[in-house]
């Protein structure tokens, strides 16, 4: 009987002891998300301009050629990023 | 004792149950299923040839020209919606125009104080909640306006996700969300498309992210959604197969099967985007509009962005290459592309320098609205298309 209560108690502690570590790493995972939305917070251009975050961003674009005809090319966007970056739109068709 | 035991053990695997619940549960809730009964597949095959005959399919019924003040930049959208055109050009406005061409009201707020945006990354137009939504990257927020005079409304913060584009449908918010580079470690929100109720919270993902698109700074198709009156169609970066968005869902309408599609390979390889635009690899599939029983899309190949017409009820294409316009100039006297769909016809926007190239080839050939138009002080006209049958 002992011996059985000795099995039924050490499975119960492992169960318990498994749920806590599985809430706990949730609450971690939290608390990390959490303080990669304060970086990005602080990253966030409240009044835009020149302290942006940005990264650039290649899209494909179509260039007018005129007469009905166009071709493919592509421009240079700027878009926010959580770590600083320099970056300068291009329009579509022009060099960087 | 005994008792006491077994009761505690029934409890705990009880309460690992519950979690294994709640993890299906959310398991549940990252995507619907998405409807593919109705698919339609698109079989398209180049033509090197230009589209001399689009006046035996397509036919000029109306113009709207778009009043003269403010003069607008270079249009990146234009979108029409219950009798009122709205215009977001490259200095981050919006212009609210009726169907006259007057304007109705123009949203011209960059700043840095409260209603004021730093760019405009994309709009939205919520018809259940009566506002126009600007979204701004830069400053990561959602401002609202009032649908019928552009008044300010609120500014409300949407940290992440970080969309490149967005839609509205229904009173339902849909976010094209290519990258995750900005929440690397949350990966509820590694989807391409999520969904949201209110505008914030995510309340559904689609398309899970792979690596490699995800780590490829290239977009070829600058715009996902296409509107088609109140429905809207996506097409997901580097794909093929059109949906339509609604409140229910997700529902596969075509899979456009591209001649040459670009390989895998190309985006794990990080090609260079210039060379892929001139490449012969089809790429960037958008503006895919249904008007009746024709589809219109366009992509680019060959260094060229080609446009198709195709006939659903035949399920015949009626033509795909570099260039379409009535060459007796009877029925569409003067086309440049195709911009969207509105109550049953395709419009598509002429440009001022368009209207000029073709003042300055045809003269008095012309139709009198581009005959008197002044493309140094004018605004684009817009053409409405209607299906010959």
């Amino acid at each position: 009987m002992k011996k059985k209560i000795f099995i039924l108690s050490s499975i119960m502690m492992i169960t318990s002891l498994s749920l806590l570590l599985s809430i706990k790493s949730n609450k971690l995972a939290s608390i990390v998300d959490v303080s990669l939305a304060d970086i990005e917070s602080l990253a966030n251009p409240e009044g835009g301009g020149d302290h942006s975050w940005l990264q650039p961003k290649t899209v494909a674009c179509k260039l007018d050629l005129g007469g009905g005809w166009f071709t493919g090319s592509v421009r240079r966007d700027c878009e926010f990023c959580a770590v600083p970056y320099s970056c300068t739109t291009v329009e579509c068709g022009g060099s960087f | 004792m005994k008792h006491i035991l077994y009761f505690l053990l029934i409890v705990t695997a009880l309460s690992a149950c519950q979690n294994t619940k709640q993890k299906e549960e959310a398991l549940q809730k990252v995507s619907k299923n998405i409807g593919t009964s109705n698919m339609q597949l698109i079989k398209v095959e180049m033509e090197d040839h230009d589209f001399e005959e689009l006046g035996t399919v397509l036919r000029t019924s109306s113009y709207i020209q778009l009043a003269p003040e403010p003069l607008l930049s270079s249009i990146k959208e234009i979108r029409i919606e219950n009798e009122h055109i709205y215009v977001h050009d490259a200095t981050s406005r919006i212009i609210c125009y009726d169907m006259q061409g007057n304007v109705i009201y123009q949203i011209d707020k960059k700043g840095g104080g409260p209603g004021e945006y730093v760019g405009i990354n994309d709009f939205v137009i919520n018809t259940q909640s009566k506002e126009l939504i600007i979204y701004d990257n830069l400053k990561l927020s959602l401002l609202h306006y009032d649908l019928a005079d552009g008044k300010y409304l609120k500014t409300e913060s949407l940290r992440k996700p970080n969309p490149s584009a967005i839609a509205c449908t229904e009173g339902i918010y849909f976010y094209d969300n290519r990258h995750h580079n900005n929440y690397p470690n949350d990966s509820a929100l590694h989807y391409s498309l999520l969904v949201s109720t209110n505008g914030i919270d995510i309340t559904e993902r689609y398309f899970s992210h792979n690596q490699a698109e995800s780590a490829y700074d290239f977009s070829p198709s600058p715009q996902p959604f296409s509107y088609n009156n109140a429905s809207i169609y996506y097409c997901r970066n580097f794909d093929n197969r059109v949906y339509r968005l609604s409140s229910k869902g997700l529902e596969a309408m075509y899979q456009i099967d591209l001649p040459n599609p670009l390989p895998f390979s190309q985006i794990e390889n990080k090609a260079d985007p210039r060379k892929m635009m001139q490449s012969n690899y089809s790429v960037g599939l958008e503006q895919i509009y249904q008007c009746g029983a024709l589809l219109h899309f366009q992509f680019f190949k060959d260094g060229f962005l080609q446009t198709a017409l195709y006939d659903l009820s035949k399920k015949k294409q009626i033509y795909c290459g570099r260039k379409m316009e009535d060459k007796t100039h009877r029925s569409v006297p003067l086309f440049r592309l195709i911009d969207g769909v509105y109550q049953g016809r395709f419009f598509g926007m002429l440009a001022p320098e368009t209207i000029d190239y073709a003042q300055t080839k045809r003269g008095d050939d012309l139709p009198e609205i581009f005959r008197r138009y002044k493309a140094e002080s004018e605004n684009p006209i817009i053409a409405f298309y209607e299906i010959i049958r």
